[in-house]
């Protein structure tokens, strides 16, 4: 019945498609007094209406299209594009997916070199794959009752919807200045919890407004712009009332304000400087939900504040025929200026105040390139990272108050003919720091360096070939090879390797039919260590270690074409194959060890458009989705509340749209 | 002199004539000539029009082709004046017309109705002879400001890429200043993005709704990686407005780089990140109280080695919902860890 139902309003769309195509139209008529040479020169515009019909509803499928049930749409687009040849005012409306979940829509005007405006609005959708079956009342909104209500499956999901608005004017003497606008308010609910195994849903309902204001100079050799840059965030729900047990906080009220000047600055033909400078103040002082409860504390709002003051400059020369040189310098020093008042019983893992976070960061870059003789050229670089960062009294990891990064890198590139191009390139990189502060201020217990503080040497390669066989026909070869490894302490992580191969083709059969074809295979590891028992002490009998493991292939095909003057068509295929590897070198029952994770994707696009006239036809699109997976992370789970999860794990999705376009003059 | 050399001077001279007539005709005819889309371009539309391997006439849709803006180019402000190749004047040797003064490599598809196909698969280009700096060089020259700032010294300017690499300058759409194709251009090179980008948990560029220059800038910037704004966070900020606090109990690596736990680009773990906890958190973590266990798919909800409550649903972020940072100013040791 419900194909009945399916094939029925698909027939009724082609007969309505058809019988609008077919009719008498204007734009069809031969126009004698139109210019032939407008053809080609005239703005093209072009509008679509037709019907979409999500044939087999799929959860993944549905995650950014919003296709999450079987049934049908009307739809429409529009490009309308026009141009006002005497003044050069253009106007366009642009409009997509309109009537589905996904649409977007643009109006713009602007007299070329003169003034300009336009709005644009966009709306995303998260529809996540998961279902869930709870009990949990008020679900989606900010007051919740755990088993609060009937069991029921529930969605989560987001819809962001933009609105932006912008507006840019000439100025006289190479000014100019440019103004745009956000809002975005985001509505839905996502996955939350409260330990041990409480499930709850966050709700989502809150406003971005963005600001951007900049005045420019563009003169011959000097460029200027200065900007204000602000983001002001609000967020309905200060908290998640949870009936019973303790609240939750939610994202905060806060704001970020920058003003900047950034400019470039010619100094001759191939002397270039750069630079920017800006400073940028971050606050959040939403008032707490509830006072705090320890003795003496009597803040009312964090009152916090981030300063940040960065600049940069860089300067790029060409001072022989063949030689580059290149040198930046970056800096940003973010401080943290939040006052720091105890609101939690000191303790020995917490001296029980608040957590600011500076960080001042410098970074530098020197490379040349020198053209060789044998067409090669080689580039040479050395790159320095160094931060430094502020610590708390007692730390919950270990810390570093330093770390220092530096790169060597080195390239060859080749052309060995004019089909054939070929690079080669290398990369060292050494970090280290400062000593460890240990975590919980105990030196005993300090087994582990947090994978973004530790010392590490990293080796990369990447090898690339390009070779283009003839006018119609062309090859892309590439591959890259990475190790890390680790300081030598005997837990956290140890080494990571990642490899990547990719073959490209792209051969043109004929002037008016293209083929591309590419695979590629990309592998990643870390193997990582640490020790169970709770006792934080290096006790061998109780280190593990784990060994992750991702491998990932594609492949991907397309071919286009135009089968005569009026038809044209086209296919995409796309597979992708993922394995996570979990293995784990541990003492466990075989009950309780992870299974591998295998994951499988492909889709395939098909397009059909007819010409019927000569400035109206037909399109025919076909999408069809397959997942499947053996994920395990919802599998036989259930929340302590009696909540469980299910992640759909074989699907197809299958989409058909029918439409017509017209192409008005 | 005999009759067979006065014949044959007769006929180098009315050969003469006729060449000299032959070419009066055409500058006549190339003078008397509109210009058909640019200021100028009869020099070049006498030849080049929308029929051939080279359609030039579709500039004309582009703001390049509105001529009531002063600042708009002709032929010769990108292709150079191209003496030789219009007069035809060839160097010893040289075979076939030479070419224009500044030629650009790069798919030229502006056929009516071959934007279909363009959007699909790039055909292999011309090879440009001219040096990339000095096909750039023709762009820079008016497209400095702005947003291209920062192009002299980026990383796409020090590794050759011309503009004409990215960009269709003779069609009115520009697959990459187009949200839904400009993937697949950016694609060409960066070949770990295309995969990263159709894994399980992904930011939606596939289904066009995220583009790559909503996050980067590919013409140069002063901050890291391109990206639009000064750093890694700030950048994730425009959209992720909620992590950015400050908050009253702060996680460290959510105020240094995002990268450190998500791959934007996709990953196979939800919320991209880049392992699945506990290893990720395991990665930095020190194997005090319960942090150090095994996770295991044993029955129970809690965080014991081995069980489920370490290893599956959201595994760590179970219980430390909060990850990103928490505001509760309660006294309780679970604001601290980021329960609350």
């Amino acid at each position: 019945m419900k194909n009945d139902y399916r094939l029925r309003t698909i027939a009724a769309a082609v007969t309505l498609v058809l019988a609008a195509s077919s009719a008498p139209s204007r734009a069809d008529e031969p126009a004698a007094d139109v210019d032939p040479l407008a053809a080609y020169t005239d703005p093209d515009s072009r509008a679509t209406f037709g019907f979409a019909s999500v044939a087999e509803a799929s959860r993944h499928f549905a995650q950014y299209t919003g296709f999450g049930n079987s049934r049908s749409y009307v739809t429409a687009g529009i490009d309308l594009l026009t141009r006002d040849d005497d003044s050069g005012t253009w106007f366009a409306v642009t409009g997509r997916n309109l009537g589905l979940e996904t649409r977007e829509l643009r109006i713009e005007q602007d007299r070329q070199g003169h003034w300009g405006y336009y709005v644009d609005y966009n709306r995303i959708v998260r529809q996540d794959p998961l279902i869930v079956s709870t009990a949990l009342g008020g679900f989606g909104s900010a007051s919740v009752a755990i088993n609060g209500t009937a069991r029921t499956d529930r969605e989560l999901g987001m819809n962001r919807d933009r609105i932006t608005v912008g507006f840019d004017r000439t100025l006289p003497a190479n000014f100019d200045v440019e103004v745009r606008w956000r809002h975005e308010s985001k509505d839905g609910a996502r996955l939350f919890g409260r330990g041990t195994g409480v499930f709850l849903a966050e709700p989502i309902d809150s406003r971005t407004q963005q600001l951007d204001a900049i005045v420019r100079y563009t003169g011959p050799k000097l460029q200027l712009a200065g900007g204000y840059y602000g983001s002001v965030y609000s967020n309905r729900p200060a908290f998640l009332d949870v009936s019973t047990g303790t609240d939750i906080s939610l994202p905060p009220d806060n704001e970020a304000h920058q003003v900047y000047l950034s400019g470039g600055y010619s100094l001759a033909r191939s002397t270039r400087l750069t630079f920017k400078m800006a400073y940028a103040t971050a606050s959040q002082d939403e008032r707490f939900f509830i006072a705090p409860d320890f003795a003496g504390n009597t803040r009312t709002s964090l009152d916090g504040r981030i300063d940040t003051v960065s600049a940069q400059l860089g300067i790029s020369t060409r001072p022989l025929p063949g030689l580059s040189l290149l040198a930046n310098l970056r800096y940003e020093d973010r401080d943290d200026r939040t006052p720091r008042y105890q609101f939690l019983a000191a303790s020995t893992g917490r001296d029980g105040f608040n957590t600011p976070f500076s960080r001042r960061t410098t970074a530098g870059k020197l490379e040349a390139s020198y053209q060789l003789p044998l067409d090669i050229r080689l580039t040479g670089g050395v790159d320095l990272d160094s931060r430094k960062r502020s610590t708390l009294t007692i730390r919950q990891a270990s810390w570093r108050v330093k770390n220092d990064e530096t790169s060597y890198r080195l390239e060859l590139r080749r052309s060995m003919s004019d089909t054939l191009n070929g690079a080669v390139a290398v990369v060292r990189a050494k970090r280290d720091g400062s000593d460890y502060l240990p975590a919980n201020n105990a030196a005993a217990a300090d087994l582990i360096d947090p994978v973004h503080f530790a010392d590490r040497d990293r080796d990369k390669t990447r090898v690339s070939l390009d070779w283009t066989p003839s006018e119609t026909l062309s090859f892309q070869a590439m591959f890259d090879d990475s190790k890390d490894t680790y300081d030598g302490r005997a837990l956290g992580p140890q080494t990571g390797k990642a490899r990547f191969y990719s073959l490209d083709g792209a051969y043109t059969l004929a002037d008016n039919w293209q083929l591309n074809l590419w695979a590629s295979r990309e592998e990643t590891r870390i193997d990582q260590a640490t020790v169970s028992g709770a006792n934080g002490a290096l006790v061998a009998a109780q280190t593990w270690q784990a060994r992750l493991r991702n491998v990932g292939d594609g492949i991907g095909a397309g071919i286009n074409g135009r089968l005569n003057e009026k038809l044209e068509v086209g296919a995409e295929m796309q597979y992708e194959k993922d394995r996570n590897e979990y293995q784990l070198i541990a003492t466990l029952p075989v009950a309780a060890l992870l299974p591998d994770i295998d994951t499988r994707h492909s889709r395939l696009r098909l397009f059909l458009q007819y010409a019927l006239r000569e400035r109206m036809g037909v399109r025919i699109d076909y999408v069809d989705d397959r997942f499947d997976t053996n994920d395990w992370t919802w599998a036989g789970w259930v929340y302590a509340d009696g909540s469980t999860i299910t992640l759909p794990n074989d699907e197809t999705g299958r989409f058909i749209g029918l439409s017509a376009y017209f192409n008005p003059r | 002199m005999r009759y067979p050399v006065r014949l044959f001077v007769i006929m180098l001279l009315l050969g003469a004539l006729g060449s000299a007539q032959s070419l009066a005709a055409e500058n006549s005819d190339s003078d008397a000539r509109p210009d058909l889309v640019l200021q100028g371009d009869a020099i070049c539309t006498r030849c080049h029009d929308e029929s051939e391997a080279y359609p030039v006439l579709s500039i004309g849709k582009t703001k390049h082709g509105t001529v009531a803006d002063g600042r708009a180019p002709t032929c010769t402000s990108c292709h150079g004046d191209s003496k030789r190749h219009i007069g035809n004047q060839k160097l010893p040797g040289e075979k076939g017309r030479p070419r224009p003064d500044r030629t650009f490599s790069g798919p030229v598809l502006s056929t009516p109705g071959a934007t279909q196909v363009a959007a699909f698969a790039t055909p292999a280009g011309t090879r440009s002879k001219t040096p990339v700096d000095d096909r750039n060089t023709a762009c820079v020259g008016c497209h400095q400001g702005g947003a291209r700032m920062h192009w002299q010294g980026s990383l796409h300017e020090t590794r050759n890429v011309a503009c004409t690499s990215c960009h269709q300058v003779h069609t009115q759409h520009d697959r990459v200043r187009n949200r839904v194709t400009q993937p697949e251009v950016c694609f060409n090179c960066h070949k770990e993005q295309r995969v990263q980008t159709s894994r399980t948990s992904h930011h939606p560029i596939r289904e066009g709704k995220v583009a790559c220059t909503d996050c980067h800038n590919p013409h140069g910037t002063a901050g890291v990686k391109l990206l639009v704004r000064d750093t890694v966070v700030d950048t994730c900020y425009t959209c992720h407005a909620e992590k950015r606090g400050p908050f009253l109990f702060n996680h460290q690596p959510v105020t240094d780089d995002c990268t450190i736990c998500h791959n934007p680009h996709g990953t196979t773990t939800a919320n991209l990140l880049k392992s699945r906890p506990p290893f990720l958190c395991q990665q930095c973590h020190e194997p005090t109280s319960h942090r150090g266990n095994i996770p295991g798919l044993l029955a129970g909800t809690g965080n014991a080695a081995g069980t489920r409550g370490l290893a599956q649903a959201r595994a760590c972020l179970n219980c430390h919902t909060n990850i990103h940072g928490g505001n509760n100013p309660t006294n309780n040791s679970e604001s601290r860890s980021l329960r609350r």
